[in-house]
C-alpha cells in the first residue's frame, strides 16, 4: 500500500510566531523573522535539500535518531514510542537539570522544533503536554534527506552456531496472506457491526477454512489466536478495509502476486507493531496494561534487533533481553512500571541506595512479566514473518540471529537486490503425473507463489518445499476467479523444471471444458418479441444476441443499450419490484391479470399451484406439499403474492396455507343443543339455577343458552317441573 | 393487437451446451425447484432467490458450471 504525502505546509498557520521562531531557527532561519516571514521562510527550506541536510546536521543526536526511526519504521508513532524506540538505541538523551531528558521534555523538544508534528496540527503543542498518545509524523521531504538509523551497539557478544534452528521463508509468509486474503475472497469478507466489531460467525468460518483453532503451532512454537493476530495486523497495515460493513483485502491475489514479498512483510510488521487487539500471550492474560504497551515494547525490539553489534551472528536470547533492559527498563515494562523514587531531603549516598533499591525492583518485575512476553514476542510475530531464525531449549528460545528478511527490514535494504527472489518465470516446481506439484521456494517468485495458490490445493509447507495438488476442484475455482485454461497451462509449464506430464495436460483441460458445458449467469439481459417474425426483422436488422426459443433473444454482456431500446421499447428491470398482477380467492384459485406478465410469475406460480387454464392456478394442499418437498420454502412463496398480489392476501388462505405447510391449528367441534327463550327474565332465571348449572356451557346471543347434548333430557326434566313448555323449533333473530 | 416487444433486465439464466443436459438436471427435483421457465431446449430461467443455491446444486451434483456474477 502506497502511504499518503505528508506535509507540513498546511499546518504551519496553526502555530503562534514564538513556536515558529523555533522551527525557522532549526533550519536556519533568524528568531527575529515576523509570523508571516516565519512560514515563508520554512517553505522554501523545506523545498531545499541542502538547507534541510544543513539542518539534519545541526540536530541533537536524539532527534536525528527520532527522525531515523520514523523513516525506518513508518510515518506515523505516537510520541511514548517514539521516546521508547529512541532510548533503544542507545544514543545519549540530554541532560537537563533533574538528570536525563524524560519522555514529555523529548516529545515537547521534538514537537516545538518541528522536527516531528502532530498529526492534528498545533493543538499537542499548547494544550496536551503528557498526552503520549499524540500521533506524529514528519514531512515527507525532511525523512528523504535523513540518513540511516546510527545506534550504539547493544553490548552483546555473538554466540556459537546453535547446530539446530529453524526459520520461515518469506515465501511461507507470503503463503499464509495469500491463503488469509482468498480465504476472505471465499466467504465474502468478515461483517463488521455497526461498532467496527468482526461478527464472530464470520470470524469461526474464517478460521475453520483456514483450519485455524485457538492457537496454532509454528515448528514447535505456539502462536495465540492467529485469526485476531493476523486480521488485526493485517487491517492496521491497510492490507484489509472495511467494505460494504465487511472486511476484505485491499489488493487481489494477482496483486499481491505482483508486488515483492518484503513490501507485504514490512506492512505486515508494521501492522503488528501498532495492534492492540491480539496481545502475543493470548487472550486470556490480555488486560489494559498489557494492550497500552505491547506497541511501545514492539517497536523498542524491533529497534533493539537494529543495534545488535554483528548483524549476522547468533545472540542469546537472554543477553538481548537484558542489553534491552539495560536501555529500556526504567521507562517501559509490558505491565505496571513503578515509578522511580524523588530525591528530597535526602542525602546523595540515600538517594543513591534508593535509586539501586528501584533498579533492582524493575529488574526482578522485568523478569517476572517482561522476558516472558519478550520470548512470545519472539515465539509468534518475529518468527511467523521470518524475521529471525531461532534455536529452541525446551519451550523457550535459546538463541536467534536475524534472517535476510530481518536484515532487509532493519537496515531497509534494497529487497530487489538482496532478498527478493527472481521476478521472471523461472523454473521453481516439478508437476507429478499424479497431480502433485512439489514447490522449491527458494526459486519461486511471488507472483509465482500466487499463481499456485490461485489454481491448486496447498497440501503442505515445509521451509524449503511446498506440496500442492491440481484437482479438479482447485483448477475450476481458479477459473472461476478469472484465470482460463491457457493461462494455467502456460504458467505450470514456465514454472516447471520439468515437461508437463501429458495426462495432467489433458486432464486440466477436460475439465476446463466441462466447466464450458453449463453457464450460470446472475444477471443476464433478454428480448421477448411478440412473436418470431419480429424478432428475426430486429436480428436482420442488426440486433445482437442469441435466439432462445421462438420469441427470445438473449443480449451479450457489451451491447448496445440505445439500439435495444429502439427495438424493446418496454422495459422490466427484475432488480426492482415486479408489476403486480394477480387476484387471489379465499379458496386459493390465483388468476393472472394480464397475458403478458413478468416472466418470473407464471414459472413461481407452476411451481406452487395447478395450473386451472391459461391465466389461472389453483393452491391446494396436495401443490404446496410437492413444493415444500422440493426445497421451497411458505416465506418464498407468502414474499412471491405479497409482491404480486393487486387485492389483500386473505386471512383464511393464510391460514390453509400455514396449517398445510404442517402448522398445527387447532379448533374443536362437537354437537350441543340451543335452548331458547325470548323471554329474557325466565331465561335468566334458567341461567342462575344451580340445578341446571352442571349442564349448561353457556349463554350466546341475547335469548339462546348452549345445553350439553348429553345431559337435554336432565334439564327437560327441570323445565317441565318449572312449567316451561318446550318446542323443539328455534324462531329465528331479530336483527 | 400484438404485445409490444419487451427488455427484461437482469434476469438470471442458465445455459447448457447441450438439450439433454437440461432434461437430466431437471430430473433433479430440488434444482427443477429452483429453474421457473424453461425458456428453449438449452436455456432456462432461474429464481433470482435460488441462484446461489442453484449454482450449489449443480457443484454438489458433479458439475462445473461457469458462474457469471
Amino acid at each position: 500500500m502506497e502511504s499518503p504525502i505528508q506535509r507540513y505546509d498546511s499546518l504551519w498557520e496553526s502555530f503562534n510566531s514564538d513556536v515558529l521562531k523555533r522551527m525557522a531557527t532549526l533550519w536556519g532561519g533568524s528568531s527575529k523573522m515576523r509570523k508571516d516571514e516565519c512560514i515563508l521562510y520554512l517553505k522554501n527550506a523545506l523545498n531545499d535539500p541542502q538547507t534541510i541536510d544543513a539542518g539534519i546536521a545541526r540536530m541533537r543526536p536524539y532527534e536525528r535518531a527520532a527522525l531515523s526511526i520514523i523513516k525506518l519504521f513508518g510515518n506515523t508513532l505516537n510520541l511514548r514510542m517514539l521516546d521508547i524506540a529512541i532510548r533503544a538505541t542507545g544514543v545519549e538523551l540530554s541532560r537537563t537539570n533533574y538528570g536525563y531528558r524524560s519522555g514529555d521534555e523529548i516529545g515537547r523538544s521534538l514537537t516545538e522544533r518541528g522536527i516531528v508534528m502532530p498529526s492534528g496540527g498545533s493543538r499537542y503543542i499548547y494544550y496536551g503536554y503528557g498526552s503520549d498518545a499524540t500521533q506524529v509524523f514528519t514531512d515527507d521531504r525532511i525523512l528523504a534527506r535523513v540518513p540511516p538509523l546510527e545506534c550504539l551497539p547493544l553490548r552483546i557478544t555473538a554466540a556459537e552456531y546453535p547446530g539446530v534452528s529453524t526459520f520461515r521463508r518469506e515465501q511461507n509468509v507470503l503463503l499464509d496472506v495469500i491463503s488469509i486474503v482468498r480465504t476472505l475472497e471465499d466467504i465474502g469478507g468478515i461483517g463488521l457491526k455497526k461498532s467496527g466489531e468482526m461478527r464472530s460467525n464470520d470470524l469461526n468460518k474464517f478460521a475453520k477454512k483456514l483450519g485455524w483453532g485457538d492457537h496454532i503451532e509454528l515448528d514447535g512454537m505456539r502462536f495465540p489466536e492467529p485469526s485476531q493476530a493476523y486480521l488485526a495486523a493485517m487491517t492496521t497495515s491497510g492490507l484489509l478495509v472495511p467494505r460494504n460493513d465487511a472486511l476484505v483485502s485491499s489488493a487481489s491475489l494477482e496483486q499481491i502476486g505482483v508486488q515483492p514479498t518484503i513490501h507485504l512483510l514490512r506492512s505486515l510488521t508494521q501492522g503488528t507493531r501498532d495492534m492492540t487487539p491480539w496481545i502475543e500471550y493470548g487472550s486470556e492474560r490480555t488486560n489494559y496494561w498489557l494492550k497500552d504497551h505491547a506497541p511501545r515494547g514492539r517497536l523498542a525490539i524491533l529497534t533493539a534487533l537494529r543495534c545488535l553489534p554483528d548483524r549476522l551472528a547468533w545472540v542469546r536470547f537472554e543477553e538481548f533481553e537484558r542489553a534491552l533492559f539495560d536501555r529500556i527498563g526504567e521507562v517501559f515494562a509490558i505491565g505496571m512500571l513503578k515509578s522511580g523514587p524523588y530525591k528530597f531531603r535526602q542525602t546523595d549516598a540515600e538517594y543513591r541506595a534508593e535509586l539501586e533499591k528501584w533498579r533492582a525492583e524493575l529488574r526482578a518485575s522485568w523478569i517476572q512479566e517482561t522476558v516472558p512476553w519478550l520470548q512470545a514476542v519472539f515465539q509468534t510475530w518475529l518468527y511467523a514473518f521470518g524475521l529471525v531464525e531461532v534455536s529452541l531449549e525446551g519451550k523457550e528460545v535459546d538463541r536467534f540471529r536475524l534472517t535476510d528478511v530481518g536484515r532487509a527490514l532493519l537496515w531497509d535494504e534494497t529487497p530487489e537486490q538482496e532478498i527478493a527472489p527472481p521476478q521472471t518465470q523461472t523454473p521453481a516446481w516439478v508437476v507429478q503425473p499424479n497431480f502433485d506439484v512439489v514447490v522449491y521456494l527458494g526459486s519461486a517468485s511471488t507472483e509465482q507463489v500466487a499463481f499456485l495458490e490461485h489454481h491448486a490445493e496447498r497440501l503442505q509447507v515445509a521451509q524449503h518445499t511446498a506440496q500442492y495438488r491440481l484437482t479438479r476442484d482447485s483448477v475450476y475455482g481458479g477459473l472461476q476467479r478469472g484465470s482460463n485454461v491457457e493461462r494455467l497451462l502456460s504458467g505450470l509449464a514456465a514454472g516447471s523444471r520439468v515437461e508437463l506430464p501429458g495426462n495432467v495436460v489433458a486432464e486440466i483441460r477436460t475439465w476446463a471444458s466441462l466447466r464450458e458445458r453449463i453457464r450460470v449467469r446472475r444477471q443476464a439481459d433478454l428480448i421477448e418479441f411478440s412473436n418470431a417474425a419480429a424478432r428475426q426483422r430486429a436480428i436482420e436488422s442488426g440486433t445482437p444476441g442469441l435466439e432462445v426459443g421462438e420469441r427470445f433473444l438473449l443480449l451479450p454482456v457489451d451491447y448496445s443499450k440505445a439500439a435495444v431500446a429502439a427495438v424493446a421499447p418496454e422495459v422490466l428491470d427484475y432488480t426492482q419490484k415486479p408489476p403486480r398482477c394477480l387476484l387471489v380467492t379465499e379458496e386459493g384459485l390465483l388468476t393472472c391479470t394480464t397475458l403478458s406478465p413478468d416472466l418470473l410469475t407464471p414459472g413461481f406460480l407452476e411451481i406452487w399451484a395447478e395450473r386451472k387454464s391459461n391465466i389461472s392456478w389453483q393452491l391446494t394442499q396436495k401443490s404446496v406439499l410437492e413444493a415444500l418437498r422440493r426445497g421451497r420454502t411458505l416465506a418464498e412463496l407468502m414474499a412471491f403474492l405479497r409482491d404480486r398480489l393487486l387485492g389483500i392476501l386473505p386471512e383464511i388462505l393464510v391460514v390453509a396455507l400455514r396449517s398445510w405447510a404442517g402448522e398445527k391449528t387447532l379448533a374443536n367441534i362437537a354437537e350441543t343443543i340451543v335452548l331458547q327463550c325470548p323471554q329474557s327474565g325466565v331465561l335468566d332465571a334458567i341461567l342462575a339455577s344451580q340445578t341446571l348449572k352442571p349442564y349448561l356451557l353457556g349463554r350466546i346471543g341475547p335469548d339462546a343458552i348452549l345445553v350439553r347434548s348429553s345431559e337435554v333430557e336432565k334439564v327437560r326434566d327441570v323445565l317441565k317441573w318449572a312449567g316451561i313448555q318446550v318446542s323443539a323449533k328455534l324462531t329465528a333473530q331479530r336483527n | 393487437m400484438l404485445p409490444p416487444n419487451r427488455l427484461h433486465r437482469n434476469l438470471p439464466i442458465l445455459e447448457v451446451g447441450e438439450k439433454i443436459l437440461l432434461d437430466e438436471l431437471l430430473l433433479d427435483t430440488q434444482l427443477s425447484a429452483m429453474v421457473l421457465i424453461r425458456l428453449s431446449d438449452r436455456t432456462a430461467l432461474i429464481d433470482p432467490a435460488r441462484f446461489a443455491a442453484l449454482t450449489a446444486r449443480l457443484r454438489k451434483l458433479g458439475h462445473l458450471p461457469k458462474v457469471e456474477e
